[in-house]
């Protein structure tokens, strides 16, 4: 089942990369990320420590399939690809830090709780109308 | 600037809250982690995304050039924060080209520090163009945003005709009253001896020629042929044209005019200018460097108007067509309304010579028997056409793309040193 979905996923980002069509390439990841969610559900309870590297994969994934419908004009003077896969490579460390430090907090001994969920969906949809936020005003 | 996202935002974003949703949800902190590198990302792009305050100008070398010459082009940029990658496509209008660099280009601009794109650009053609508008493309570090302007210009060149090489120009049958440097073929005071005469009273001592004097034992004087201006007056037939790829007759018609202009005007002669076609325009004869440019910049602006309407050459005002004035035409006979206004100048006793800019080059003769045909009659049509021309008295040479003017100028003098011969 789990091979099923992630070739699905495939299936979907390589329609996404053949047709030209941006708007496929979330779906796909987000087939990915179902395959995952779904094997840790058969996993159990220990905590995979591979899932920063995933998830910087899952973003290089998604830049690369990005860079490859943009429309980008210009024949690039030298050294701008370079900038660009020097920022990808930060980006990519970048994704793995900040999912070791999720993996570090979740790992602190708390107790848990509803409260503490609440606290946790809060700070969740918090972020993202932050998020939001910011979008708006760079405006 | 406006301002436009890119597909990744609302991907990266939705990616991130699926994956934090469904942390919370399943209780899997891997999901978390799944999705942090996505948002983190958004968030530093969002944090990035301010107005580069961008400004951007085109500036040209020179204002004025050659046909095939090239110009240096500097797009200059200054930006207050850096702009990653910043995308730049100048409008050139169809005559200009790119010789050297990029367009479109994409570069990196630092902020606060000014940048130079240069740029070469050729001139394929004449005329007067307007360097077009300058489209920029400011994209962030992540690629999220991006910014789209666009400059206008206000630069314009001038693309002169180039000009051919010339040994000789055409002769006028008469010349004018003033001093310049055609050999006059009428008798008076000049350097070219002409002929010698008896001496009458009033001569000079100083022209008796003593040799044939004594020969003769009496007194004879030396005539001199002067050296006087032309008033020349050149017809460009703007009615049609035929092009192939980047030549058509009406640009051998504006080179040829040009350069015939050029030449006379340095001889010190008077030059005027008709553009017969669609849109009429005429200059009157003039000296000088000034009457020079005003006869370059209205062949720069000549252009082929379709016009059905009748045009004679009645509706060109008296004083463009001086008397005895040596008016060369260039036209690639394929108006109707040209061709009797040329036919008509000449019955009206004006020293007419045609340069005709041959179409022959821009046709095919197809490939079917009644396309051959079609083509042969055609033929046939303007050889009728060039014998009108000939019982006239007037002659018609042939110029085609490539070949020197020299050519059809050496034509047109040796019909009329021909017919001088069969006249006398």
């Amino acid at each position: 089942m789990l091979g099923a979905v992630g070739g699905i996923a495939a299936v979907v980002l390589a329609a996404a990369l053949v047709l030209r069509l941006p708007t496929l390439i979330a779906p796909a990841l987000g087939l990915l990320g179902a395959e995952y969610a779904t094997f840790f559900a058969l996993r159990g309870d220990t905590v995979d420590v591979r899932a920063p590297l995933c998830g910087a994969a899952f973003l290089l994934v998604a830049e690369l399939a990005f860079a490859t419908l943009e429309l980008r004009a210009g024949k690039p003077e030298a050294g701008l690809v370079a900038r660009r896969v020097a920022i990808l490579v930060i980006v990519a460390l970048g994704g793995i830090l900040a999912g070791a430090l999720v993996l570090a907090a979740a790992a602190a001994p708390l107790d848990g709780g509803v409260a503490l969920e609440a606290v946790g969906l809060v700070a969740a949809v918090g972020l993202l109308v932050g998020l939001g936020r910011v979008a708006v005003r760079s405006r | 600037m406006s301002r436009e996202a890119s597909p990744k935002v609302t991907a990266y974003a939705a990616l991130g809250g699926l994956a934090l949703i469904a942390a919370l949800v399943l209780r899997r902190p891997e999901l978390a982690a799944l999705g942090a590198p996505f948002l983190v990302l958004l968030g530093a792009g969002l944090l990035q995304a301010a107005d580069p305050e961008l400004h951007a100008s085109v500036h040209v070398g020179q204002d004025s050039l050659l046909e095939g010459d090239e110009l240096a082009v500097e797009i200059r940029l200054r930006a207050a924060r850096s702009v990653e990658r910043l995308e730049l496509a100048l409008e050139l209008p169809a005559g200009l080209s790119i010789a050297d660099g990029d367009n479109p280009a994409a570069v990196h601009v630092a902020g606060g520090l000014p940048r130079i794109v240069p740029l070469r650009v050729r001139a394929e053609r004449w005329g007067a163009f307007d360097v077009g508008d300058l489209t920029v493309r400011a994209r962030d570090a992540f690629g999220l945003f991006a910014r789209t302007g666009q400059v206008r210009t206000t630069a314009s060149v001038k693309v002169f005709p180039r000009r051919e090489a010339l040994r000789r120009l055409l002769r006028p049958a008469e010349t004018q009253l003033y001093s310049g440097d055609e050999l006059s073929r009428r008798k008076g005071e000049g350097l070219e001896f002409a002929d010698l005469r008896p001496f009458a009273f009033g001569d000079r001592v100083r022209r008796i020629n003593w040799r044939a004097s004594a020969r003769r034992g009496e007194l004879w004087v030396n005539e001199q042929h002067p050296e006087r201006n032309v008033d020349v007056v050149l017809f460009v037939d703007s009615f049609a044209e035929l092009r192939r790829g980047a030549t058509s007759t009406l640009d051998l018609a504006v080179r040829a005019a040009a350069t015939l202009a050029d030449r006379y005007v340095r001889r010190r002669d008077r030059v005027g200018l008709i553009s017969f076609g669609g849109y009429l325009r005429w200059l009157e004869p003039g000296g000088g460097l000034v009457q020079l440019y005003r006869i370059i910049d209205a062949l720069l602006d000549t252009e082929i108007m379709l016009s059905h309407a009748w045009k004679a050459i009645d509706v060109v005002p008296a004083r463009t067509l001086p008397p005895q004035a040596l008016v060369v035409a260039f036209t690639p006979l394929l108006d109707e309304r040209s061709v009797r206004a040329l036919l008509h100048l000449r019955a009206r006793g004006f020293n007419l010579d045609v340069i005709e800019l041959s179409p022959l080059a821009f046709v095919e003769a197809g490939e079917s028997e009644s396309e051959q045909l079609a083509y042969r009659l055609w033929r046939l049509q303007r050889e009728v056409l060039r014998g009108q021309f000939h019982a006239a008295g007037v002659p018609v040479a042939e110029w085609r793309d490539g070949e020197p003017l020299a050519k059809p100028i050496e034509e047109v003098t040796a019909f009329r040193r021909h017919a001088r011969i069969a006249h006398a």
